[in-house]
């Protein structure tokens, strides 16, 4: 297990290296001259253009940059956003939390609401019951977030007035189920795509497992059916959802950017946003690797789950 | 041989969901051709009407209203179809072409396959949206430069699927037999190889294009890519979203239009699905 762990991290490296170079570059693809957008076109002379490009590490052809940006990414040194005046890494650090915080809670809600409605559809297959649960999921799988985004926020934040139509709650300032409360909307905004993927892939997965000859080997042996069902035929089903989960994670991540935007919240995605929207190369850039990273770390995660499951498998 | 019939219960459970969601993409296709007929050519476009011009629905002739521009929402509607049905169907056959190309060269080239595959690697391990929100930032507003940010984003899945067929077509005896009399590897790759995926190809074209639709909403409703003067309904509910509170029927309509239509598409990439049979491709 432990030499699975190492190399499943070690063959992480490569990929987030890759990540980080390719996103560097296709920054540096956008339109448009930061510097000129930071101080405007009209009132630049050589000399100002030359003392902003060498403050903002914006100096020299994308290479020499690209060489100087690897030398301190290491280090936490991510920059100075040309917007927020501030370091990029203090700008990242305030904006995890929520982020951390919308992730968590749907990829909760997808688990939590996705593997029941699927064990209900594999359990009760071609009943009314699995109809109505394929016709659900079905449905939050057309809901774009944001169409779910503005309807939670009329019906519950707005109409009924259960929770908070925007903003979220710092934990440090108002405790954890505050935080938790602030971001049921925006997590069920982004969760619920996930719920209806999570239910699919757990029901057709349960359907293949309860058609094996083991599972009928353990009901002529007098298991009872709950336990075949919710005992191994579920566990032998988990490893597929597991995956689904991966995918979901990031839709989570691509979700949050639109999400978070309509509840303001200011968080990685929203960061993303605006950093691509003004040319801050460094903003963009850092939200984008927080990302990254977030995804490597989860997916090595996951792995790790999936071979607790299923032993069997190995690394290729 | 007489051919069997097939029981009304089966070819329903057989032909239903393609039916279905075929008739709606038929239906929004119909009512963005025919625009120009329903609603006059005028869409109104962008006049900076005060806010006391807005027409509630069913005034002065408006059935939905306007937008708080005062530009006619059913017309916008109409309209908006024509990208809606128009840029899922233009993406996934962009998207499909960049992928089997990449995955063709992949699954016949081992050395072009280990840069390539690692490069769609790290790709991967950003979100869909984020790339395409990207690319569209790095090509700027234009409907073809929207069609190809959003093909960029999504050739990966296809590449690596055609990569995994290639390889082990190529394991064939009739591959073999090719190369010993002789093919050269386009031939082989096109002739050969290719038409053993088009099912496979053909399943993805139309499983994915809710797909699309979802993201060209989502990006539309960021304001990127597409042209704010072209209708279209992901904008519509960005531009409502100021007053949703207050009139609800603006972000309500233009959402309903993108949830059926999505579910059309949806619908018809089940349909497929269970026609062409999922039995070795996942």
């Amino acid at each position: 297990m432990g030499k699975f762990i190492i190399k499943r991290i070690l063959t992480a490296i490569p990929t987030l290296f890759l990540a980080l170079t390719l996103v560097f570059f296709l920054m540096r693809a956008i339109p448009g001259d930061p510097i000129y957008a930071m101080i405007g076109p009209d009132q630049v002379d050589a000399q100002t253009y030359e003392e902003v490009a060498e403050r903002y590490g914006l100096a020299g052809n994308d290479f020499e940059q690209y060489l100087n940006y690897l030398g301190k990414v290491f280090t936490g040194d991510w920059g100075y956003s040309f917007f927020m005046g501030k370091p990029v890494f203090d700008c990242i650090v305030e904006r995890l939390e929520p982020t951390l915080m919308l992730s968590a809670m749907s990829l909760i809600i997808a688990v939590v609401l996705g593997i029941p409605l699927g064990v209900i559809g594999a359990t009760h297959e071609n009943s009314p019951l699995d109809y109505a649960t394929s016709i659900t999921s079905i449905i939050f799988l057309c809901i774009p977030n944001f169409v779910l985004a503005l309807g939670l926020i009329y019906i519950f934040g707005f109409k009924l007035m259960w929770f908070p139509m925007s903003h979220y709650l710092y934990m440090e300032q108002y405790g954890f189920w505050q935080a938790v409360y602030s971001m049921i909307l925006p997590a069920f905004a982004v969760g619920m795509t996930n719920v209806a993927n999570v239910a699919r892939f757990t029901r057709t997965s349960m359907i293949s497992v309860l058609q094996r000859d083991y599972i009928r080997t353990a009901r002529a042996k007098g298991l009872s059916l709950g336990k075949v069902r919710y005992v191994h035929a579920l566990k032998n089903s988990l490893g597929t959802v597991l995956t689904v989960l991966s995918s979901a994670l990031l839709g989570t991540l691509g979700g949050s950017i639109i999400v978070e935007t309509c509840f303001s919240i200011h968080g990685v995605g929203e960061m993303l946003n605006k950093g691509l929207s003004q040319r801050d190369y460094p903003l963009a850039q850092a939200a984008l690797l927080v990302m990254t990273l977030l995804f490597i770390v989860i997916n090595i995660l996951l792995d790790i789950g999936y071979k607790l499951i299923d032993p069997r498998v190995e690394l290729n | 041989m007489k051919k069997k019939r097939m029981k009304p219960l089966a070819f329903i459970k057989k032909y239903g969901r393609i039916m279905i969601g075929g008739g709606i993409i038929l239906a929004m296709l119909a009512m963005g051709i025919f625009a120009p007929l329903i609603v006059g050519p005028d869409v109104n476009p962008y006049e900076s009407y005060p806010y006391e011009k807005m027409k509630m629905p069913g005034e002065d002739g408006y059935i939905w209203g306007t937008d708080i521009w005062g530009r006619d929402m059913f017309a916008q509607i109409c309209y908006g179809a024509r990208v809606a049905i128009g840029i899922p169907f233009a993406v996934q056959a962009v998207t499909l072409i960049i992928g089997t190309l990449v995955g063709l060269v992949c699954g016949y080239y081992p050395k072009a396959d280990m840069i390539i595959s690692r490069l769609m690697e790290a790709l991967n391990a950003i979100p869909m949206f984020v790339i395409a929100l990207l690319f569209c930032n790095i090509f700027g507003r234009s409907t073809f430069n929207f069609i190809i940010s959003l093909a960029l984003s999504r050739f990966i899945d296809v590449a690596r699927m055609i990569r995994g067929r290639v390889l082990s077509i190529r394991q064939e005896e009739y591959i073999e037999c090719e190369k010993v009399m002789g093919a050269s590897d386009l031939r082989t790759l096109f002739c050969h190889v290719l038409p053993a995926c088009s099912n496979t190809l053909l399943l993805r074209f139309s499983t994915g294009l809710a797909g699309v639709l979802l993201s060209m909403v989502g990006l539309a409703f960021m304001s990127v890519g597409l042209y704010s003067h072209i209708p279209n309904w992901g904008l519509q509910v960005s531009i409502g979203r100021s007053m949703f509170v207050l009139m609800p029927h603006l972000v309500l309509i233009p959402s309903l239009f993108i949830v059926i239509t999505t579910f059309g598409f949806s619908m018809l990439g089940e349909g497929m699905r269970s026609v062409i049979g999922s039995g070795r491709s996942n």
